[in-house]
């Protein structure tokens, strides 16, 4: 027992300890398959936190936190690019609305310096005006890759319409003007709300010695005091949708798309398990009944379903890409009547069977490789609970095919419908 | 040691490589064979990738549902892909349902349906795909230098999407069936499996499925040589505030040219990764792009790829970033590397190694690419030796010799700036 840390629980094989002093999580997952370590570290901060005027803020600093501290920069021959890839890590971050999260796959041998890295931009982040001006064109960039996309035009758009108080309104990057506008100053006050060791978890999944990861973290990570202040709630709860919403995108294009999306519960409410399984049925796999009645009769291209879980309530979806030839209010009405015959009929228990098998297999397939893990809990801890990854098939396997009626009754309503097109120009 | 572990056994005319891990319950495979694309078809490349498509469209023993929930009831993964001159596939599953899935992947290779009603339903999506990457700029960036780069009868040409469908408007399912009949054969059948995995117990799945493909001796027809194309192409394109550009050249060197490896090393300090030069100054310092890099493409044992540099750039920048980035190429090739960004990139490239194979998935991948770009198993092992062993003299005399910025093409594609 590490002296430093208190044992929370396992799950799943997974161990959940705290530092005593700043409150900083670690998840501990030993798997000695192959000699690499994937280091995590997830901030419970995304778009969600944002407010308007400073939207795409968390994506910023996001992008800031490689220009580095004072001791790992670029002027200093420091890079952290630099030092991580010099030792073959696979790095990134990454930004989403309800988390921000940084990582480095890499050989075992390389954790401190992984860990060294973290925990010095954990408090440390130069955020120097140059930096902020010479990334602003970066984003302003990717702003630009994105909206060249006439699917992720219309996604965002339909986001956009389908909340309009919450933050979700909002997607990820921000808005245009708001990238624009960004002072160091905004960025810095941002940082200095949300990055402390008490709203972070670690995730150490790979080739470790659970003692020895410990003494790491409490190494590198354990003098860092916790935050002053609490971190702010988001409090803004979406006014309750009283009808069908429409939006079109108008973008030069051959072909378009359609979407339908619906409000569903807070990531962690059960009724979104049985959403879940309503989305396989609907959209995974050449006998989803989406692939039957459109792309199979040569109305779509593609087309899928998702139920998209997030800390507070968002959204559950449906998508088709036209195919030449072919009407939207074709695609839309034909994806209507899958929803109604769901609502009327239910699945199947071969449907609903399926469907978890998918899971439980693609559960197992991520036991390959220390990445897919750190990646899924990832998500969890931005739900609000780690152990949702872990109690997952547990969760799933309490759903029964008369919830998925009831859900899809449930949910799946005109009144919390949101309807885009993607109408090429 | 990967030599040490790897049992490479042989049944048929099909060779395979298994590397049993400590993965529990996991296995994955790849496999490929030569097809040899070539013969009386107006564009044997297209047709070959109907064909493939059509594999999973059922078969004379089961429609495509029934296979289909054959793999989604357990939950596995299998891929089947045309691959240039080759086709392949990829599967992952439970070792219980190994023989299940593996069964499927056997059974639509030797005794696919190839039904009229199937066909005309891949057709259409095909050409509403392709329809679709019309507005796409990166497709239209690629295809530009494609086209500038490689005579049509060169295995990167790629033939323009306007083209394609009016040839797909034409196919008969006749030709799909004869091309099958003609190009499944064993050339080079390999398979590669790592995971969870009894050697033997693959062996006899291999034999069962794939024991009786002959070998059928045929030549290759293509072209071999690319063209150096100074110049520049643009496909302007409405709406589209992000420009994709590339800069290109063909290169004589294949995998088993004796300067691959110093030229892949010299690339790969350029623009290979977020801390290579592009990166880092484009980038990093300038704040003119989002994602800029230089790679290899189109390399095989057989055929030369060619050298590529891509960027995308919003209209406001797109001059300068040009500018910018055609300085840094010229300071690459004239300055060459330094003996830091060498020891780096080679320390870089021995630990992404390391990484890569820490999945059953990568180890699969590892031995199937290792062996299809014609070096033996040893290979596996010797690859970081003869990376660490490159002198700068050795990457910047590659460099030099085959890049040559003044007679790169250019292509953009995107809504050009007033």
């Amino acid at each position: 027992m590490h002296t430093a840390f208190s044992f929370i629980e396992t799950s799943g094989g997974i161990e959940q300890w705290v530092h005593n002093v700043n409150d900083l999580q670690v998840l501990l997952y030993p798997d000695a398959t192959a000699p690499v370590v994937t280091f995590m570290v997830t901030y419970r901060v995304g778009s969600r936190n944002e407010i308007p005027g400073n939207t795409g803020a968390t994506h910023f600093l996001e992008h800031m936190m490689f220009k580095g501290t004072e001791r790992f920069n670029k002027q200093a021959g420091t890079s952290i690019f630099n030092v991580l890839q010099r030792v073959g890590a696979m790095v990134n971050a990454t930004t989403w609305m309800d988390r921000t999260n940084y990582f480095a796959l890499l050989p075992k041998v390389h954790l401190p310096l992984a860990m060294e890295i973290e925990s010095d931009r954990m408090r440390n982040a130069r955020l120097s005006p140059e930096d902020v001006a010479s990334e602003k064109t970066v984003i302003l960039n990717e702003f630009d890759r994105g909206d060249n996309e006439p699917t992720q035009n219309l996604y965002h758009t339909v986001w956009s319409t389908a909340y309009m108080a919450h933050p979700y309104h909002h997607s990820t990057i921000g808005w245009r003007s708001d990238i624009e506008e960004t002072t160091p100053e905004k960025l810095r006050a941002f940082y200095d709300t949300f990055y402390w060791p008490n709203n972070a978890t670690l995730s150490i999944i790979g080739d470790i010695d659970r003692d020895q990861a410990l003494s790491l973290v409490d190494y590198y990570f354990g003098g860092i005091p916790k935050s002053v202040e609490k971190q702010p709630e988001v409090s803004i709860r979406e006014p309750q949708q009283r009808g069908e919403r429409r939006i079109t995108v108008r973008k030069q294009a051959e072909l378009g798309s359609v979407m339908l999306a619906y409000k569903n519960p807070e990531g962690l409410h059960p009724d979104n398990d049985a959403l879940d399984m309503l989305a396989m049925a609907l959209g995974s796999g050449k006998n989803s009944r989406l692939y039957r009645a459109l792309t199979d009769q040569g109305l779509t291209v593609a087309a899928y379903a998702a139920n998209s879980r997030h800390r507070d309530p968002g959204l559950f979806y449906l998508f088709g890409y036209q195919a030449m030839g072919v009407k939207h209010a074709k695609i839309e009405k034909t994806i209507l009547s899958v929803i109604k015959e769901v609502q009327k009929k239910g699945i199947t228990q071969e449907e609903l069977d399926r469907a978890r098998q998918k899971i439980k297999t693609s559960m197992a397939f991520d036991r390959d490789g220390s990445y897919s893990i750190a990646s899924e809990l990832n998500e969890a801890i931005a739900i609000g609970d780690w152990k949702f990854y872990t109690e997952y098939l547990d969760r799933i396997a309490r759903v029964e095919i008369s919830d998925v009626q009831r859900v899809a009754k449930m949910y799946l309503t005109e009144d919390l419908r949101t309807v885009g097109w993607h109408l090429p120009k | 040691m990967f030599l040490d572990s790897i049992k490479v056994l042989h049944t048929g005319n099909a060779t395979l490589h298994a590397l049993p891990t400590t993965v529990r319950e996991v296995v994955s495979w790849y496999g490929s064979f030569y097809s040899f694309p070539e013969g009386d078809y107006p564009d044997p490349m297209l047709l070959q990738e109907i064909m493939v498509g059509m594999l999973d469209k059922g078969t004379q023993f089961r429609d495509k549902f029934v296979i289909s929930d054959e793999l989604e009831k357990r939950g596995a993964q299998l891929q089947l892909f045309s691959d240039g001159l080759r086709i392949g596939f990829f599967g992952r599953a439970l070792k219980e349902d190994l023989s299940a899935v593996f069964g499927v992947l056997g059974e639509q290779l030797n005794s696919p349906l190839f039904d009229l009603e199937e066909f005309n339903k891949l057709r259409l999506q095909t050409i509403s795909a392709r329809q679709r990457s019309l507005s796409n700029t990166r497709y239209r960036a690629e295809l530009a230098m494609n086209h500038a780069l490689y005579p049509k009868d060169h295995p990167n040409y790629n033939t323009p999407a306007e083209q394609e469908i009016a040839l797909l408007e034409k196919m008969d399912i006749s030709q799909i069936r004869d091309y099958h009949q003609r190009h499944i054969a064993a050339n080079q059948l390999v398979f590669s499996t790592a995971g969870d995995i009894d050697p033997e117990g693959f062996k006899a799945l291999v034999e069962q499925h794939f024991g009786h493909w002959q070998v059928e001796n045929r030549t290759s027809v293509f072209a071999k040589e690319g063209i150096i194309n100074p110049g520049k192409t643009v496909t302007s394109l409405p709406d589209r505030q992000n420009l994709d550009v590339m800069f290109g050249i063909p290169t004589p060197v294949t995998t088993l040219h004796s300067d691959y490896f110093a030229l892949y090393l010299g690339t790969y300090i350029l623009g290979g990764n977020f801390s290579a030069r592009l990166m880092n100054t484009i980038r990093d310092e300038q704040g003119l792009t989002y994602g800029i890099g230089a790679s290899l493409s189109g390399v095989t044992q057989e055929y030369a790829g060619f050298f590529q540099v891509n960027v995308t750039l919003s209209q406001e920048n797109l001059e300068k970033g040009i500018e910018a980035t055609m300085a840094q190429l010229r300071k690459w090739v004239e300055g060459g590397v330094t003996e830091d960004e060498l020891a780096e990139k080679k320390t870089t490239l021995a630990g992404k190694y390391q990484v890569e194979m820490a999945t059953t998935h990568g180890l699969a991948r590892a031995m199937q690419q290792n062996t299809e770009e014609g070096f033996p198993l040893s290979m596996l092992d010797a690859y970081v030796p003869k990376i660490e062993a490159l002198t700068t003299e050795a990457v910047n005399r590659a460099i030099r010799k085959y890049i040559d910025p003044e007679v790169l093409h250019l292509s953009i594609a995107g809504t050009l700036p007033d």
